[in-house]
């Protein structure tokens, strides 16, 4: 298995949070929240994304309106429900401990 | 000169040139087996569909209004393929496997019948293979009728099933490689279908025949069992058409219901749970007959029992039923009587 494949492993385990994290200030549309992924890390598409919102959702993690738009029909516009932004806040404070057990581990066996 | 169909995409029509179609069709349909399993599946393929409709329009302006085969390909190509969050980690799982039995084509012999019940199974095919010349050479033969039969009624495993099989995940660039494949293998598959149109119905034939057979076998099983028929010594002959006719509605009563259940298992190891039309005709049908043939047998009995019994008595002395004998007639055998 190559590195980046292991990396591969990790994004795909995070975008979740990467996701709530994009809605974490303002709400947005499914483009919006691509946009906002787009060139980092979390980059991903409109096949990996649906499915995940759809998830967040039944999970009562963020929840969405149809909202007209500038151009086209009404299209969802997500917001973080309460639920949302204390699992996101978890989350966060989750991979930080993680991270911080990755560097004890270290100093343990050095 | 291009081809042009009119879908509808998220309640808009959008006229696609055919090889688009093609693409546009494989994509959907790679979608909805990927999320099968997932509750959200009609919500997430209305989403996928106006994603879809969404940026087909904005490379619609001006006078052109049909969508070119390569800018649906990159629209596909951005959307990227389906990804079923419910169970993301589903093909690269340790030792992935078939959860139907499937024809595996790539990497068949014959048919892929082995090849198919080596991944079914988890064991290697080789092995598989062997054990099927074993058993046919033990059989003398007959095996070979049951790997044909395998090989005519299950259904050939499709790439993502192939995919799912070897934990290789199905990437958007393979999924419209096959949609390609498929456009221009358009009339080698018309071929091949007629083809297994044919071993189709050589396979009903051999299925009829073979039924039949299995028929007569049980039947002349039913006559040894009444001591109508013997292997050696004398048979008690059959008293005429009553008694016939009496063998005949009971044999019919007691292997009718066997078939039905038989048919029932056969459909639940289909995985359908509505059988068919004619499926559901079959079973209403024997239902019937096995109703009829109760009454027949009640009435033939009632009516003509008493007779035979008599006849029976005056012939032999004794009843065969099976491996008993019921006394009829204390002279002859000396023992006491059951009636």
């Amino acid at each position: 298995m190559k590195p980046t494949e292991h990396f591969d492993q990790f994004r795909k385990g995070m975008l979740q949070t990467a996701v709530l994290s994009s809605l974490e200030r303002q709400s947005a549309y499914a483009a919006d929240i691509l946009g906002r992924l787009s060139g980092g890390e979390f980059e991903t598409t409109e096949g990996g994304l649906y499915p995940l919102l759809s998830k967040l959702k039944r999970q009562g993690l963020l929840q969405y309106e149809w909202a007209e738009s500038p151009s086209g029909p009404p299209r969802k516009y997500y917001r973080l429900t309460d639920e949302g932004r204390r699992h996101l806040a978890a989350s966060k404070t989750y991979i930080r401990q993680l991270l911080i057990t990755l560097d004890q581990l270290g100093e343990h066996h050095a | 000169m291009r081809k042009v169909l009119t879908v509808s995409l998220h309640g808009r029509s959008y006229k696609i040139e055919e090889q688009g179609y093609q693409e546009l069709q494989a994509y959907l349909e790679h979608a909805e087996q990927t999320l099968a399993d997932n509750p959200d599946k009609a919500e997430i393929m209305a989403d996928i569909e106006q994603a879809i409709a969404d940026k087909c329009q904005s490379g619609l302006h001006g006078s052109r209004d049909v969508i070119a085969a390569e800018q649906l390909h990159e629209v596909l190509q951005q959307i990227g393929a389906v990804e079923d969050e419910g169970a993301p980690a589903a093909a690269d799982s340790a030792g992935a496997r078939l959860k139907r039995l499937y024809l595996v084509r790539e990497g068949a012999v014959l048919l892929g019948v082995c090849n198919g019940l080596g991944l079914y199974f988890g064991i290697d095919p080789v092995l598989v293979r062997v054990a099927f010349i074993l058993l046919t050479i033990l059989t003398g033969g007959v095996w070979i009728l049951i790997y044909l039969l395998l090989g005519l009624f299950l259904p050939t495993a499709d790439a993502t099933q192939q995919a799912a099989a070897a934990g290789k995940p199905l990437t958007a660039q393979a999924i419209i490689a096959r949609a390609k494949q498929r456009t221009n293998q358009e009339s080698l598959r018309q071929l091949e279908k007629g083809g297994r149109i044919v071993l189709r119905i050589i396979g009903n034939l051999a299925a009829t025949i073979f039924s039949v057979l299995t028929a007569a076998w049980v039947w002349l099983l039913w006559l040894l069992a009444l001591g109508k028929l013997r292997l050696y010594g004398s048979a008690q002959p059959i008293n005429g058409w009553r008694e016939l006719a009496i063998i005949t509605t009971a044999y019919l009563v007691l292997a009718l219901p066997a078939l039905l259940i038989f048919r029932g298992f056969d459909r639940r190891a289909d995985g359908r749970a509505v059988p068919t039309k004619t499926g559901a005709a079959v079973d209403a049908g024997l239902s019937i007959v096995w109703g009829l043939t109760i009454v027949a047998f009640c009435l033939l009995g009632s009516l003509y029992g008493h007779d035979l019994v008599n006849d029976a008595h005056s012939h032999h002395g004794y009843l065969r039923v099976g491996n008993s004998q019921f006394c009829l007639d204390h002279s002859t055998c000396g023992t006491q009587s059951r009636h």
